[in-house]
């Protein structure tokens, strides 16, 4: 009763709170135009090459942008949003964007905002598109891909594996006393990949019809947990490492799948390892991977939406595309920019050769609970307390729940 | 009994002031507490009761709270009644916390009552250095004790090296300590009247697991870095003891231990309430250790509810049944504290 | 237990006027006579001295470790942190400032950082002293109406985790128009519940005579609080003093809500979370740990200072019988 009183004392406080944002001059002019971009800190060169390019808007526009990174993204954007006081451009990665749009708090790209969208890997488009909608253009993105030891390949005498029966033989062959053949994160993000080369998925693209209980996910599904079953696989905790680069890294395992952020990694914390990168291996319905990407969101009721595009068009065209990618390993979200960034690092190929063949890692709203417990059950398998069968019953009994 | 009388003595006085003694109570008391309070309620009931009023809406935590609509009591149904992952999920939750609570509570109340009561020894050198010592834990950060912890329980961890037997992944490993006591006793599979009776998706086979091996590290952990901060108040609860009642009763012939229990503890009754209810409170909301070190796993047994407000309310986009969990966690808080509190009383 | 002649023992020799009125202390540290116990002879004494003070130092030295593990490792380089992270000596590789120079880079002000977290946490302690003083004051000793409801409210406030209240603090902060200011970061952590809660507590431990004496003695309310309570509750203010900074000057996920909007009001623990990237895995550990000592090092140094404070018989040698 008293809770909703003070509902309503509050709703009736906010709708004077708002107004009037401060644009009353000649809209096209960003003289002095504050902007914000929010975002959170992926490492100390993207962070300043990001605010190097957003200074350089500034200079050619006279606008006041800046980038605000922030820690814990999630609650700092949710309470910005909730509390109707959004940052005028801001991440999103694929992976929420169903949220935030199905809740309607993205602005959809205006027509004519963003120069040539055609240039920008469709795949990536369709990570930030909803019920038909494009939200926002993809800042840059990253693969998943094989990761091996070169000199572990080299004493074994073997080839990078592009089959699922050589991946297996040559995880046999690489498996010592103390390195195991391929450390893999126990996660659907990482299992998926297998899922995805068996031609299926959790679910269908659309996310309407569950399809993890397909013959060709327990084909897949069976194939990897053979692998841990076997000790040919393990995950990094098995090997006391934190995480599968690390592994990798300390020369616990011959072979991992991970994706470009593996590269600054190795380099920071494993210089003398060396490493080769090479497509995931295709399964019986050929080549699969995800791909993790971010893009810039402006806000449904931003203050200044044409300026926020603006910007947003700035960074994410073909020039600032390139620029942005130019010194980190991950990939411009533009064809155009493919062969600038290849040439300059093709011992990376491999990572970008994925984006003719990668999955999106997004869901519906509240699909978290779903990969929750496929995760749980994941873990069980690799534990050696659970099986395929309760791993497929209870992820596609959760799906349902949630698909209804 | 000398001791007993001096205590009772002791006791009577404290506690049996003369109301209205000071003049203008009534007022007093309301004046005192209205500054604290009208800002209790602007920033913590307020929220609190949006919070309450939530857990009866469907809301994403995207849009403004008030552009949430109602579900009546579908959160908590959902939670409660309804089959499914989210009351599962719930149960585990609860399930991994108790015992949490049950294991890290008695545990680093007595570990700081007894290491307050020794650095507050006159006698001890170096009083200094062990109560900065024992405090340290406290305010070093969370990242090196993360770091150290994990670098203790590694398979090739210190722990296992000095523990005799198999060596044992600690930190990913989701047995149940109660299970793993059965089957070391022959019990291997939960007999059929555990196993077919389930409480909110779980069998009491289930329920009745123990805190995974992982969680029980986790506990280690939470005792280690909270004692101190626990000992600094019991720290300052003995200064206010009056040394002369405990002179009185060496004088008496009392021996330490006799002390302890019949001077010591019986007058620290308020802190120790304190600070048991400060722990209650603390390890029903625990989040940053299972948010650092195991993010729930392995396979949920290390899922608590505080965790699962933030998953659901900032990755899985529902804020309401977030808000159902807080609103149970305040009851359940209520209820344990309730019924510590009648404990303490029919002690005395 | 046989009771033998009354001794006195060496560690409350000379120090306090608290002993009972009137028996003869020896002014020096002089060993009571041995008792008849076995266990009680000089030697035995001597070895569980020993034995006592070796387990002291070995439990100090568990919980110290992390603190040493993390001054070490912020002059570690990344792949000898990488290869071996918990040993107290560099690696390969040797000593480094590669740590401290990571903090040095454009985004990260320290010096603003640390002046917002001193300024806030100044204004919040002394704010909350005030505050939970006289509110725990009087849950503790008045009776008045409502007054056993405002405690069950205290605890009750308590019992809610923060992560769920965050969206709902926001828009209070917005509706109060102090979002960014450094109000916004203040004003919220004033109220303290668990600061009543503590000095309630602290209150209710005291005894009342000295209180009942001085109001027969016609003090006023206001008097007997100021004058009385509050210099006896001296261990009770220091704990929340220390409690109060160390919890203010860690706290994360306040300044965090209030001030999302303006880099210029961040706070030592805002600011030092961004040193860890997003990725959670090419992490700099030594820039990361050479932060947390900034954080970490004002800490110690306080509660240093405050636990001398705590020397028994310094509150209740003002109560003499």
């Amino acid at each position: 009763m008293s809770a909703a009183l003070l509902a309503t004392a509050l709703v009736a406080a906010g709708c004077g709170g708002d107004g009037g944002g401060g644009s009353d001059s000649d809209p096209t002019s960003l003289e002095g135009l504050e902007l914000q971009v929010m975002g959170w800190s992926s490492s100390e060169a993207e962070d300043e090459a990001l605010s190097a390019l957003i200074e350089q808007f500034n200079a050619e526009t006279g606008a006041r942008a800046l980038f605000n990174p922030v820690p814990e993204y999630d609650a700092t954007l949710q309470s910005a949003l909730a509390g109707n006081s959004p940052p005028d451009v801001f991440y999103v990665d694929s992976n929420r964007l169903p949220d935030l749009a199905d809740a309607g708090v993205l602005a959809p790209v205006p027509d004519g905002a963003l120069s040539d969208p055609d240039d920008i890997y469709p795949s990536l488009r369709e990570a930030f598109t909803y019920d038909g909608t494009w939200y926002c253009p993809p800042k840059d993105f990253s693969t998943l891909a094989l990761v091996y030891d070169v000199q572990a390949f080299e004493e074994a005498g073997l080839q990078p594996p592009t089959t699922w029966e050589e991946l297996r033989a040559a995880a046999e062959a690489l498996t010592t006393d103390d390195r195991v053949g391929l450390v893999m994160g126990v996660e659907y993000p990482r299992w998926a990949v297998f899922l995805f080369q068996a031609g299926t998925a959790l679910t269908n693209d659309e996310v309407t019809e569950v399809t993890i209980d397909s013959p060709q996910a327990r084909e897949a599904l069976e194939f990897v947990a053979g692998m841990y079953a076997d000790g040919i696989a393990a995950s990094p905790s098995q090997v006391d490492a934190g995480w599968a680069g690390e592994a990798f890294g300390q020369g616990k395992a011959a072979m991992t799948i991970e994706g470009n952020w593996i590269v600054p990694a190795l380099a920071q914390d494993f210089p003398d390892r060396e490493y080769a990168v090479a497509e995931l291996p295709a399964g019986p319905a050929g080549k699969g991977t995800f791909a993790f990407t971010v893009c810039y969101g402006v806000a449904a009721n931003a203050k200044n939406p044409d300026a926020s595009w603006a910007l947003v068009e700035y960074l994410t065209n073909a020039e600032g595309a390139e620029a942005w990618t130019r010194d980190f390993p991950v990939m411009p979200a533009r064809a155009s920019a493919r062969d600038t960034w290849v040439s300059e690092r093709p011992e990376l190929a491999a990572f970008l050769a994925g984006a003719e063949y990668a999955h999106k890692w997004q869901f519906r709203p509240g699909f978290g609970d779903v990969v929750g417990v496929f995760d749980e059950n994941a873990q069980a398998i690799v534990a050696g307390n659970g099986s395929v069968d309760e791993l497929i019953e209870k992820t596609a009994a959760a799906a349902g729940d949630v698909l209804g | 009994m000398p001791v007993g009388s001096t205590v009772r003595r002791i006791r009577a006085r404290r506690r049996g002031r003369r109301p209205g003694v000071l003049a203008g109570e009534r007022a007093f008391g309301w004046l005192f507490t209205l500054p604290a309070l009208v800002g209790l309620m602007v920033f913590l009931v307020a929220p609190i009761l949006v919070t309450a009023w939530l857990s009866f809406r469907k809301w994403n935590g995207i849009v403004s709270p008030f552009e949430s609509t109602p579900v009546g009591l579908d959160n908590y149904r959902e939670l409660l009644t309804e089959p499914g992952v989210r009351r599962g999920d719930f149960a585990k939750a609860l399930r991994n916390n108790l015992y949490y609570v049950l294991g890290v509570v008695p545990a680093q109340t007595t570990l700081a009552f007894v290491l307050a009561v020794i650095v507050n020894q006159r006698f001890l050198r170096g009083r200094g250095f062990f109560r900065t010592a024992y405090y340290f834990p406290s305010i070093t950060s969370s990242i090196a004790v993360a770091l150290m912890f994990t670098f203790l329980f590694q398979v090739n961890g210190l722990i296992n090296k000095l523990l005799p037997g198999r060596a044992v992944n600690w930190l990913d490993n989701a047995n149940g300590l109660i299970h793993l006591g059965l089957r070391a006793v022959g019990v291997r599979d939960a007999p059929a009247w555990l196993a077919e009776p389930e409480v909110m998706d779980l069998s009491l086979w289930e329920w009745l697991s123990g805190p995974s091996v992982t969680m029980f590290a986790i506990m280690t952990l939470a005792v280690w870095t909270t004692t101190g901060t626990m000992m600094l108040i019991f720290l300052a609860g003995l200064q206010s003891i009056n040394p002369s009642v405990e002179e009185a009763a060496r004088v008496d012939g009392a021996s330490a231990v006799q002390r302890f229990w019949r001077i010591t503890v019986p007058l620290m009754k308020p802190i120790i309430f304190f600070v048991v209810t400060l722990g209650v409170i603390g390890t029903w909301q625990v989040f940053d250790q299972i948010f650092a070190i195991s993010f729930g796993g392995p396979q949920k047994t290390t899922l608590t509810p505080a965790f699962l407000i933030y998953t659901q309310l900032f990755q899985n986009s529902q804020g309401g049944i977030a808000a159902a969990i807080a609103v149970m966690v305040l009851a359940i808080i209520v209820a344990f504290t309730l019924v510590q509190r009648r404990l303490t009383r029919e002690e005395r | 237990m046989a009771v033998n002649a009354p001794t006195v023992s060496p560690e409350r020799t000379g120090e306090t006027g608290a002993a009972p009125a009137g028996r003869a202390r020896p002014p020096v540290r002089s060993r009571p006579p041995a008792r008849a116990r076995p266990g009680d002879s000089p030697v035995w004494r001597r070895i569980r001295r020993t034995v006592g003070y070796l387990v002291l130092v070995g439990f100090a030295l568990i919980f110290i470790y992390p603190f040493v593990l993390s001054v070490v490792t912020s002059f570690k380089s990344l792949p000898d942190i990488a290869a071996d992270p918990v040993t107290p000596w560099a690696g390969p590789r040797g000593w480094t400032l590669d740590g401290i120079r990571g903090l040095q880079r454009g985004s990260i002000r320290i010096p603003l950082w640390l002046l917002n977290s001193v300024v806030v946490t100044v204004c919040v302690v002394l704010g909350r002293l005030v505050l939970c003083s006289l509110a725990g004051y009087a849950l503790a000793r008045m009776r008045f109406f409502g007054r056993t409801a405002v405690f069950a409210l205290v605890v009750a406030v308590l019992a809610v985790p923060a992560i769920v209240l965050a969206i709902p603090r926001f828009i209070i902060m917005k509706e109060l128009g102090i979002l960014n200011t450094y109000a916004g970061l203040i004003l919220p952590l004033m109220f303290d519940a668990f600061g009543i809660f503590l000095m309630k507590q602290f209150f209710e431990q005291l005894p009342a005579e000295l209180e009942e004496a001085a109001a027969i003695d016609g003090a006023s309310t206001v008097q007997v609080f100021w004058r009385v309570m509050l210099p006896i509750a001296a261990p009770g203010l220091i704990a929340l003093t220390i409690l109060s900074t160390q919890g203010t000057w860690n706290e994360f996920l306040h300044p965090l809500i209030a001030a999302p909007g303006d880099p210029d009001l961040r706070t030592l623990p805002v600011g030092l979370a961004l040193l860890r990237g997003a990725f959670g895995e090419a992490q700099p550990w030594n820039t990361i740990l050479a932060g947390a000592m900034i954080t970490t090092v004002p800490m110690a140094v306080i509660f240093f200072v405050f636990q001398r404070y705590f020397v028994q018989g310094v509150a209740a040698s003002a109560l003499k019988d």
